[in-house]
C-alpha cells in the first residue's frame, strides 16, 4: 500500500496545481469512446477529421496540437453509463472506435489540418486495409489537405489496437494523431455473463447500486478473459519546442510563409510533457469529459473494489518507451495488438487452451503497440484484517469459498474479504474502535498531518475508516481528497519508473502518474465522474 | 518429500493454492511434465539442493546466488540537488552506470568500499561486489532488478547463455504449466523491474538425470556487460561502467562465495 505523505504535497508546486489536485477527489475513469453502428448489422462506420487545436497542461502551458476528432454526424457514445459524453472536431487522444469482432469497419477521414501541415492519414495497427479515395502515401492512401481518404478492414479478432497518422509520423504522432480501437469479442463465455442473476462480482454492484461501465463482460472469446472493470491507458510524450515550430509554420501570414512543415526539426527530441490519455497529472485524475480538457477527453483514474478483475488496454502512442509500473499485484497479460496469448494445447478436456502470457508488475509501453491484461486486487497476503473487524460488538462474518474468499454474500460490505485473514489485528495498542494486539504502532492520527490521499487510517472502509480514529475529527480533515467518511480507498500509485516522466515541464509531481484506488464496497464507484 | 510433492501439497491449501482455472493471476501451475524423477531436494525431509521458484521439477535450481542491482545516475543533477536551485529532470541524462553501486573495474574489487563521510571518518559506502564465481558444471542464480529512474538497460552474457527462468518475481510458466523460460546472452529492464536469470556452467548436460557430462573447465572467464557501449563509462573514463566479470571455480563457497 502506498499511503502519500506530507512530503508529496511540500513538493507541489503552484496553487493551481494543488487546486486541481482537490477538485479530482470523487473522478473516476472507464473506457469511454464512440461507436456509429449502420443500419445493417456487422458494419461500422465512423467519420473522423484531423484538425489543429490548443490542449492545456497542468503547468497552464496552452499547447498547440493536432488530434483525430468527429466529424458532423450523430456518434453513439459507451458506455452509455458515462455521462456528459462528447466528441469534438479535434482531441487527443483521438476518438476510441469500439466495434465487434466481425465488423466491417468504415473510416473516412477529412483532412482539415492547416494548409502546411500538408497530407494526413491513419494507420490501423493488426487490420488489413483496404484504402480508396484520397492520393498515394509512402505507406497508405492519405487526405490532402481539404480532402478526404476512406479506411475498410474487418475486425476479424477481439481485443485492443493502435491507429495513428501514416505520414510524417515524426511530426504528426508527435503532434497528437493517434488513438485506440476496441474489438469486443462476438460471444461472450457462458462463465463471463454468469446467466441471468450476472456473476458474484454483478451481483455485489447491483447490491450497491453501482451501474456497469464495461464495453462487454469478456475481453476475448475466451472464459479466463471475463472482466468486471476496464481502463484504457495511452501513454505519449510531447516536446514543446517541435509544437512552437509547428505552430510557427501553421500560422505565419503574409509573403515567404513556408509551404510545409520540413522546417520543423523533430530532433534532438527534449520532451516535457508525458501523458496519459492526453492528460498529465493531475489533470488525469478529473473526469472524463471534463469542461475544462474540451480537448482531452479521457482521463487516467482507475478504481475497482477488492475482487475484481480490471482489465487494463495500455498503448504506447509516443516514440518512447515507458516502465509502466503497477503497485498492489501483478497484472496477467492477456494479448499483445489484440491477439491472445495461449498455451500450445488444450488440457484436462478444457474447450480452449489456458492462458499463456507473463505476470508482470511493469508492462512497458512500446511505440505502436497494445497490450491487454488482468489486474485485481484483494486484502490476500496482508496478513491483518483490512476491514477492521474483530472489535467489540462487531457482528462480521466471513465465510470462506474454495479459495478462501467470502463470496457467498454479495451484498455484504466485506464482500470478497481474504478469510484467512479475518479478525486480525493491525495495531498493538488500542486506538479508536479496531482491534489490538497486532505486530505495529501507527502515528496518532490526531497529530500526524495527513496529505491529501491520506485519511489518517490504515483501513478499508468508511466505517472502518471513522471507527480507527475515534471521535476527534482528523485534522487536516478540510484538504483530504477523497473525504475519509466517504470513500476511504487504498491508493496506490502505478506510473512510469523513471523520473522525469512524472514530472510536467521539469514539476513533480506531474506527468504519467495515477493513483489507483482500491474502493469499499460501500463506496460506489460512479465512473461517470 | 520430492519438491513436485511440496507443491502439491501446497496446492490443497487454501492459503497458498493456485488454481488457474479461476484465478487469472495463479503463479504457481503445476508443471506439464511433473517432476520428471529427477529433482532429488530433499532427503529425509531435508533441504539438501537450493531452488529459486516453487518450481515442481527442480528446473530452478541453483548452486550459488548473486543479487545484481543495474542503476545509473546523473552527476549534474545529484550536483544541483545540493544547491537551492530546481533540478531539470527533462535533462537528466546519466553519466555513471553500476551494478551494485559500483562501475567497473570497482565491481570486482573484492570487498567493501569506504568513503569519507562528511563527519571524517570512513563509511561502507558501497559494500557489495558483483563477482561472479561459479563452480564448474554448477550453476548461478542472478538475481537481476533495475532500479534505474531515467532510461532501459541491457545487460549480456559473453560466451556463457543465461536462462531467464522469471519475470518480475513470477516463474515463467503458462497457466497449463508449460515451461515458458527462454535462453538468451542479454537480457532488458526498465526501471523497477526485475527477472532471474540462471547461467549454467556446463556444456552438456544428462537429459534423464540432469547431472553435468560436459562442465566449463576452472579458470575460465567470462563478461556480464552492457552491450549499450556509451553506459561502458564512469563519465569521462572510458572502459568502466556497467561491466563485471564470471569467473568458472573448481568449487564456490555458497556463503563467502570464494573461488577455488
Amino acid at each position: 500500500m502506498r499511503a502519500i505523505n506530507p512530503s508529496f504535497r511540500r513538493r507541489l508546486h503552484g496553487a493551481a496545481i494543488t487546486l486541481t489536485l482537490l477538485l479530482a477527489g470523487t473522478a473516476q475513469a472507464a473506457a469511454p469512446g464512440i461507436t456509429q453502428a449502420t443500419a445493417s448489422a456487422s458494419t461500422s462506420r465512423f467519420n473522423l477529421t484531423a484538425q489543429a487545436a490548443y490542449i492545456s497542461q497542468p503547468d497552464g502551458m496552452s499547447l498547440y496540437s493536432w488530434g483525430y476528432g468527429c466529424a458532423a454526424g450523430t456518434q453513439t457514445f459507451v458506455p452509455s453509463t458515462i455521462a456528459g459524453a462528447n466528441c469534438s472536431t479535434m482531441q487527443i487522444p483521438g476518438p476510441t472506435l469500439v466495434v465487434t469482432e466481425g465488423d466491417t469497419v468504415t473510416v473516412t477521414l477529412t483532412n482539415n489540418l492547416p494548409a502546411a501541415a500538408g497530407n494526413t492519414s491513419i494507420l490501423f495497427s493488426g487490420f488489413n486495409v483496404q484504402a480508396s479515395g484520397g492520393v498515394a502515401g509512402l505507406l497508405t492512401q492519405e487526405a490532402p489537405v481539404g480532402n478526404s481518404v476512406t479506411y475498410t478492414f474487418t475486425a476479424s479478432a477481439p481485443g485492443t489496437h493502435s491507429y495513428y497518422s501514416g505520414t510524417q509520423g515524426d511530426l504528426q504522432v508527435e503532434m497528437g494523431l493517434y488513438g485506440a480501437v476496441i474489438v469486443l469479442p462476438a460471444t461472450i463465455p457462458a462463465n463471463c455473463s454468469g446467466g441471468s442473476a450476472g456473476t458474484s462480482n454483478d451481483q455485489a454492484k447491483s447490491a450497491n447500486g453501482e451501474s456497469d461501465f464495461r464495453l462487454a463482460k469478456a475481453a476475448f472469446d475466451h472464459p479466463s478473459t471475463c472482466y468486471d472493470r476496464e481502463y484504457l491507458f495511452q501513454f505519449s510524450e510531447m516536446d514543446p519546442a517541435i509544437h512552437r515550430a509547428a505552430e510557427e509554420v501553421a500560422t505565419c501570414t503574409g509573403t515567404g510563409c513556408p509551404t510545409n512543415m520540413n522546417s520543423v526539426a523533430t530532433e534532438p527530441y527534449r520532451p516535457g510533457y508525458f501523458m496519459i490519455n492526453g492528460r498529465s497529472m493531475p489533470d488525469d485524475m478529473d473526469p472524463n469529459y471534463a469542461s475544462q480538457y474540451l480537448h482531452q477527453p479521457y482521463n487516467g483514474n482507475p478504481h475497482m473494489h477488492p475482487g475484481e478483475l480490471t482489465l487494463l488496454r495500455i498503448i504506447g502512442q509516443g516514440r518512447w518507451q515507458h516502465p509502466f509500473h503497477e503497485h498492489g499485484n501483478h497484472v496477467r497479460v492477456l494479448a499483445r495488438d489484440g491477439n491472445i496469448l495461449l498455451a500450445p494445447a488444450a488440457i484436462n478436456s478444457e474447450a480452449q487452451p489456458r492462458l499463456a502470457g507473463p505476470l508482470l508488475f511493469t508492462t512497458t509501453t512500446t511505440p505502436g503497440q497494445a497490450m491487454d491484461g488482468i489486474f485485481y486486487w484483494t486484502g490476500k497476503g496482508l496478513n491483518w484484517d483490512v476491514f477492521g473487524h474483530g472489535y467489540a460488538g462487531d457482528t462480521s462474518v466471513c465465510i470462506a469459498d474454495a479459495n478462501g474468499y467470502y463470496t457467498s454474500n454479495p451484498a455484504a460490505p466485506n464482500y470478497y474479504e481474504w478469510c484467512g485473514d479475518h479478525d486480525k489485528p493491525l495495531e498493538a495498542k488500542p486506538f479508536g474502535n479496531v482491534g489490538s494486539g497486532g505486530p505495529v504502532t501507527l502515528p496518532d492520527p490526531n497529530i500526524f498531518a495527513n496529505g491529501p490521499w491520506y485519511g489518517g487510517s490504515p483501513y478499508l472502509g468508511p466505517d472502518a475508516m471513522v471507527r480507527a480514529v475515534g471521535t476527534t475529527p482528523i485534522p487536516p480533515s478540510g484538504t483530504v481528497a477523497n473525504a475519509p467518511s466517504q470513500e476511504a480507498g487504498f491508493a496506490y500509485m502505478w506510473h512510469s519508473h523513471n523520473e522525469r516522466e512524472i514530472t510536467t515541464n521539469n514539476a513533480f509531481p506531474g506527468g504519467m502518474l495515477m493513483m489507483m484506488l482500491v474502493d469499499p464496497r460501500a463506496f460506489v464507484i460512479d465512473e461517470s465522474k | 518429500m520430492t519438491l513436485y510433492q511440496g507443491l502439491a501439497a501446497q496446492q490443497s491449501d487454501p492459503r497458498t493454492r493456485s488454481d488457474c482455472t479461476t484465478d487469472v493471476l495463479c503463479t504457481s501451475p503445476l508443471p506439464a511434465g511433473g517432476d520428471n524423477g529427477r529433482t532429488g531436494g530433499y532427503v529425509n525431509g531435508a533441504a539438501t539442493k537450493t531452488f529459486a521458484y516453487n518450481d515442481g521439477n527442480g528446473s530452478t535450481q541453483y548452486e550459488v546466488e548473486y543479487p545484481i542491482q543495474m542503476m545509473g545516475f546523473d552527476p549534474n543533477f545529484h550536483f544541483v540537488g545540493m544547491t537551492f536551485n530546481p533540478e531539470g529532470f527533462a535533462d537528466m541524462k546519466d553519466k555513471y552506470y553500476m551494478l551494485n553501486g559500483r562501475g567497473y573495474p570497482d565491481t570486482v574489487a573484492p570487498g567493501t568500499m569506504q568513503t569519507q563521510s562528511t563527519d571524517g571518518t570512513l563509511h561502507s559506502s558501497q559494500p557489495l561486489p558483483t563477482i561472479v564465481n561459479i563452480p564448474a558444471g554448477g550453476r548461478a542464480l542472478l538475481r537481476i532488478s533495475d532500479l534505474n529512474v531515467s532510461e532501459y538497460h541491457t545487460l549480456a552474457s559473453l560466451g556463457i547463455a543465461m536462462r531467464v527462468i522469471a519475470l518480475n518475481a513470477r516463474l515463467l510458466r503458462d497457466e497449463a504449466g508449460n515451461d515458458m523460460t527462454y535462453l538468451t546472452n542479454s537480457i532488458t529492464l526498465g526501471g523497477g523491474e526485475s527477472l532471474d536469470v540462471i547461467l549454467d556452467a556446463c556444456q552438456q548436460r544428462d537429459a534423464t538425470t540432469g547431472n553435468c557430462t560436459t562442465p566449463y573447465a576452472a579458470g575460465q572467464k567470462f563478461y556480464l556487460y552492457t552491450p549499450q557501449l556509451d553506459h561502458l563509462a564512469n563519465d569521462a573514463e572510458n572502459f568502466g561502467g556497467m561491466m563485471t566479470e564470471v569467473n568458472i571455480c573448481n568449487t564456490v563457497d555458497p556463503a563467502t562465495k570464494q573461488c577455488s
